[in-house]
């Protein structure tokens, strides 16, 4: 039987611990070789409406006789403008569903085991890269967390940050006072810590130990000017994922978990790109200013004060060298590292506890050779 | 060399099981899912039967010629196929991922996905590659059909059918446009699915009046002409050995799965048109030399900002190798990373002959080849499209409830 597994038998069997201890031994093994990953590539169509592309993307990644994961998208994306910041927005078939879906096969038999709807996984493995940049690079006496954001990514980020470190403190700031309000008290029943609602993003920074910027807006929300010393940094989504130009100056050990291998011999194609896109009728929307349009994704943002997993993992460098000095981590283009190892744990447990819709595996399957 | 293997079910048989009695529980278990779902929107799971069943070779060179043009036209987008490869626990054995994607402004979007185990075997003394999915005999390949206008997964396609049909129709396309108007006899080296496949599609568009036939296992280049003498009408010469099916063949087709060439540039005859398929993907140097035409229908277009990236190479394969394990796990077909074998200067494009730009053969004496280029993801969501809309409407395929596929939650 291959198994549907829903958002809500994720949420019930994925804990942050191990999605963190998952993606830490995927990433150890992709730089000892034992495992792969390729970067993320996008599809863009236009659709009929002037306004609207479709857009189709995947990542993929495996283990050495263990799992292979594939995530692919399917949505139909467009701009709007609200409260005057342009914004991205995406649906599948009806605004408020979205089309995620990895697929997870068996490397040692080829078995297509498991598809799993990615929203619940992909906001934990978000999360979980933030937690695992704030194990190699915080203080480790971090106790205060300011952040940048009261959605989604914020509250699994918190989740991963208290797995990590004794987390004591957080000062919030988000756009919308009801929001960052509701967090607040969310996070001090669930955590227990005291937690500060901030009216001006600048108080977030006072005193914080780890600096988590987690929006989806269009353009970046961090300001390295008011960074202190000592602090590590995460950002996730506003402005494209990149840090401000502040916060790149100030950062003196940048934490690139890796980049994706370049293809069997072919290693000039190897990219630190965060994806790379090919676009039908591509002349007719060169102006169409799509957030991801046009435009190919960031690589390695200070090459100079770079450490990556390999170095940690062999000895040579492992990061902050002292208290004082800001640090940055980020996971570099190795999204398609992140589905085989989650979503193959996903997979276990789920089928363990006899949850998702069965499907004969016969069905995907077939008596015709290629 | 491993001729596409007789054990794969006959594009015939296949055929003919469109009157088969064991389609009708999928239909009237369709019929009657409908009414107990009621209006519940559903994603279908079409297999091979279901393919064979709706899909002409008619259709499908049609869909192919249309998205080819539309590719030049850039309304339609592919990438070049990507592998990893990955080592099992068994190391005779080796794990392999393989996609295709493409789709245009007319509707569709396709991913092809084939997830199989490779392993090397020694046949005679010629290493072929095997390949299954879960068992020996079972493979696994996937199209998932979407619509650019909604993004709506529409279906999942067993692939093997669409296959055969899409590389056939692939020949014919090149016959059609490269081979002489009067072309009538075939020469072909294998008998398997990819010879009764390209045996549709070249009748679709020459009138062929003969064939010659040879294969490595007698029996089965036999049961292969009787079949073709039956279905067309034709005559069928079985030849004993490969350099018969040269002498006055108009179309050589070469359609094995054999790792290194199986044609033999020394027998061509001027005039012929080659079409060459399988492992090797390419013609021996001799026949190369000769060639003085070449038809490509197209190449993969580039990525934003990235214009070298990929170009000339078929695919990229990424390894979970170091380079020591790599050198003797990979398999040959990933090291070989592109085709491409004929000098630039003798090819046409496709796009050109369509438009007019180009004349293509211009001379009975020529030697004319033809080779897709590395399209292969702008096949999928143009012949997977015609099979999923001629499959609904017949009411055939598996349903699954679509919001199983679907979330609320926003990445």
């Amino acid at each position: 039987m291959t198994l549907f597994i829903d958002n809500e038998v994720v949420a019930q069997v994925l804990t942050m611990e191990d999605t963190i201890k998952a993606l830490e031994e995927s990433y150890r093994s992709l730089a000892a070789k034992e495992s792969v990953c390729r970067p993320r590539v996008d599809i863009q169509i236009p659709t009929s409406d002037p306004n609207k592309i479709y857009q189709w993307g995947t990542m993929e990644g495996g283990a050495t006789s263990r799992y292979f994961g594939i995530r692919m998208k399917s949505d139909v994306i467009y701009e709007r403008q609200y409260n005057g910041a342009i914004t991205q927005e995406k649906y599948c078939m009806e605004p408020g569903l979205f089309c995620g879906l990895i697929l997870i096969t068996s490397v040692d038999n080829g078995e297509p085991l498991a598809f799993i709807n990615d929203g619940v996984l992909q906001h934990m493995r978000v999360a979980a890269d933030g937690g695992i940049g704030v194990k190699y690079m915080s203080r480790e006496d971090s106790e205060v967390v300011g952040m940048l954001g009261s959605g989604g990514m914020s509250r699994t980020h918190m989740d991963a940050f208290m797995c990590v470190r004794d987390i004591k403190k957080l000062q919030v700031y988000s756009p919308t006072p009801a929001n960052r309000e509701k967090f607040a008290a969310e996070m001090r029943a669930k955590h227990g810590i005291e937690v500060v609602v901030c009216d001006d993003p600048r108080d977030i920074y006072r005193g914080a130990d780890i600096v988590a910027a987690l929006t989806d807006s269009a353009v970046g929300v961090l300001n390295g000017e008011w960074l202190e010393e000592g602090t590590h940094v995460v950002s996730i989504g506003g402005g494209s994922g990149k840090a401000d130009a502040a916060t790149l100056e100030r950062t003196d050990v940048y934490f690139r978990f890796g980049n994706a291998p370049g293809p069997w011999g072919q290693p000039e194609m190897a990219l630190e790109d965060e994806y790379i896109t090919y676009a039908a009728e591509p002349e007719d929307y060169s102006g169409f200013r799509m957030k991801r349009h046009g435009r190919r994704g960031h690589g390695a943002a200070l090459p100079q004060r770079m450490i990556t997993f390999k170095d940690i993992f062999e000895g040579t460098n492992r990061g902050r060298t002292s208290a004082s000095q800001v640090t940055y981590s980020e996971r570099g283009n190795l999204q398609g590292a992140q589905f085989w190892s989650v979503g193959g744990l996903v997979y276990e447990k789920a089928k363990a506890a006899g949850l998702g819709h069965e499907v004969p595996t016969e069905w995907f399957l077939q008596d015709i050779r290629d | 060399m491993f001729y596409f293997a007789a054990a794969n079910l006959m594009l015939a048989e296949r055929t003919a099981a469109r009157n088969r009695a064991d389609l009708e529980p999928a239909r009237q278990d369709r019929q009657g899912k409908k009414k107990r779902m009621g209006r519940v929107q559903v994603t279908l799971i079409i297999n091979n039967d279901h393919v064979a069943e709706v899909l002409t070779m008619e259709d499908t060179m049609a869909a192919l010629e249309g998205t080819y043009t539309d590719l030049g036209t850039h309304h339609a987008v592919c990438r070049p196929r990507i592998d990893l490869q990955i080592p099992t626990s068994d190391e005779n054995k080796t794990y392999q991922w393989g996609t295709m994607e493409g789709g245009s402004t007319r509707g569709y979007f396709a991913i092809r996905m084939k997830s199989d185990v490779l392993t090397q075997e020694m046949r005679g003394d010629v290493p072929t590659e095997e390949k299954y999915c879960v068992r020996p005999g079972l493979w696994c390949g996937l199209i998932l059909l979407t619509s650019i206008e909604t993004g709506e997964p529409l279906a999942f396609l067993n692939d093997g059918m669409l296959q055969h049909m899409r590389v056939g129709a692939d020949g014919g396309i090149g016959t059609k446009y490269m081979a002489r108007k009067d072309a009538e006899v075939i020469g072909m080296l294998g008998s398997g699915g990819m010879s009764r496949s390209h045996m549709e599609s070249i009748t679709c568009v020459r009138d062929i009046k003969k064939l010659q036939v040879w294969s490595p296992t007698k029996a089965n280049r036999e049961a292969f002409g009787e079949e073709v003498r039956t279905k067309y009408g034709i005559e069928v010469v079985v030849c004993d050995n490969p350099e018969e099916v040269y002498r006055g063949a108009d179309i050589l087709a070469a359609l094995t799965d054999a790792t290194e060439p199986v044609t033999d540039g020394a027998y061509l005859e001027p005039g012929t048109h080659i079409i060459v398929i399988g492992s090797s993907g390419a013609p021996d140097d001799a026949s190369i030399a000769k060639i003085d035409l070449s038809l490509r229908f197209g190449n993969a277009p580039q990525p934003w900002g990235l214009e070298t990236f990929g170009k000339a190479k078929s695919r990229l394969t990424y390894a979970a190798m170091t380079e020591e394990i790599a050198a003797k796990r990979m398999s040959p077909d990933a090291k070989r990373g592109g085709r491409g074998a004929v000098r630039e200067d003798r090819i046409v494009w496709l796009a050109d002959i369509i438009e007019g730009r180009s004349a293509g053969r211009t001379s009975d004496d020529q030697i004319t080849y033809s080779e897709r280029g590395n399209l292969q993801g702008v096949q999928f969501h143009a012949v997977a499209g015609r099979a999923y809309e001629l499959a609904r409407d017949a009411g055939l395929g598996h349903e699954i409830p679509t919001s199983w596929l679907l979330q609320d939650i926003r990445d």
